[in-house]
């Protein structure tokens, strides 16, 4: 039988928090961690590293859409196919992540 | 663009983020900047009450910042791990002494082409005093003197000497004439008598006679290396001088090309002093 090549058997609680929090809609550092409770040093750190095992994708807010609400332009994160699956095998892993966010409370973009 | 919360504490929080600025890889800073001032000025955003400076909410933001350092850490240890290129270039602890070997080799076979190398090598295998020093002529226009007649008075004059002996030297170009050759200009360095013996080179001029040492190079050149040439004369100017030895190129100098050298006694040395 051909290897799992997803590496969900090694995504922590952590990681597998942030990408659910990313699947539910807070698709920004600050919104992950007010939802995730984490604090910033753990938080960005293990999406860099979701990122480099393209897991996650980042992409910068348009600068028209920043201004228009008077603030910075965001680095947006959203999963990657990969990092989809990788996250359903991790909710039956960890049988209770889906219910730690519920997607209607995810910011609308 | 608004920012909220207390503007000193504002600056305190990205004066945090930009010390842990300075341990992001230098291509990722950039954009890491400009993702923490965003990220801060949500963080602030949500934690603002009306301008004024709150301690739960300042303590919240400062431990906010401190998370750039974790993060910018991260992107370091990240960044060391996918560091093909650089792998490559240096390669392994062999291939660095091979490339070491290799240079050094390039370096000597460099060393044995330039003549100013070459000089210095012969100028090694004599024996010279330590702390010679070699006064040159100041009237000669085409060679840099080696210290002002002013410094050679203050010197000569001086009862408390820093020397035990002075010698003279003066590079000429002189037309030079021997049996059955034309005439020829030569590089010709006029000396005081003491000046071998100050170099330590085994010349002695025995009397007022003048005579005339070789260099190696003008020796191969114009006298086909004969090992006999000691005791031959030839016509300096129009004075007949003996040649008395041939000695290294370079051997007492290297900076002048000089064809041979001629000892003299010192009353009769050309120099301005």
């Amino acid at each position: 039988m051909a290897p799992d090549k997803t590496p969900d058997t090694r995504l922590s609680h952590t990681a597998a928090m942030i990408l659910q929090a990313l699947d539910a809609g807070f698709v920004y550092g600050f919104s992950i961690m007010e939802m995730t409770g984490l604090p910033s040093g753990t938080v960005y750190p293990a999406m860099r590293r979701l990122e480099r095992d393209d897991l996650i994708r980042s992409q910068w807010e348009k600068q028209s859409i920043a201004d228009a609400e008077q603030r910075p332009p965001r680095k947006y994160y959203k999963l990657t196919p990969a990092g989809r699956a990788t996250l359903e095998s991790s909710r039956k892993r960890y049988p209770l992540l889906e219910r730690l966010f519920p997607t209607d409370e995810a910011y609308k973009l | 663009m608004t920012h909220p919360g207390n503007p000193i504490a504002r600056a305190l929080d990205l004066g945090l983020i930009a010390g842990a600025w300075l341990f992001v890889p230098a291509g990722e800073r950039m954009e890491w900047w400009r993702e923490w001032r965003a990220e801060l000025w949500q963080a602030r955003h949500e934690h603002a009450c009306d301008g004024r400076v709150t301690w739960p909410s300042e303590r919240a933001l400062f431990s906010f910042c401190l998370g750039a350092y974790q993060d910018a850490l991260c992107l370091r240890r990240l960044e060391r791990r996918t560091r093909p290129a650089h792998r490559v270039r240096f390669g392994a602890a062999w291939q660095c002494v091979l490339l070491l070997v290799i240079l050094l080799g390039a370096s000597y076979a460099l060393s044995r082409v330039l003549p100013g190398v070459r000089a210095q090598q012969k100028l090694a295998r004599v024996s010279t005093r330590p702390g010679l020093v070699l006064i040159q002529d100041v009237n000669n226009e085409d060679s840099p003197a080696t210290i002002s007649s002013g410094q050679y008075r203050a010197w000569k004059d001086r009862k408390q000497e820093f020397f035990d002996d002075f010698a003279f030297y003066r590079v000429t170009r002189e037309n030079v004439r021997w049996p059955q050759h034309d005439d020829s200009g030569w590089g010709v360095a006029r000396a005081s008598s003491n000046f071998f013996s100050l170099v330590g080179l085994p010349v002695q001029p025995v009397s007022a006679e003048s005579r005339i040492v070789l260099s190696e190079s003008a020796w191969r050149k114009e006298f086909g290396a004969n090992p006999d040439i000691a005791g031959s004369e030839v016509l300096l100017g129009s004075r007949r001088v003996t040649i008395v030895g041939v000695v290294p190129d370079g051997a007492w100098l290297s900076m002048w090309d000089t064809d041979s050298r001629r000892s003299a006694r010192a009353v009769r040395c050309t120099c301005s002093w």
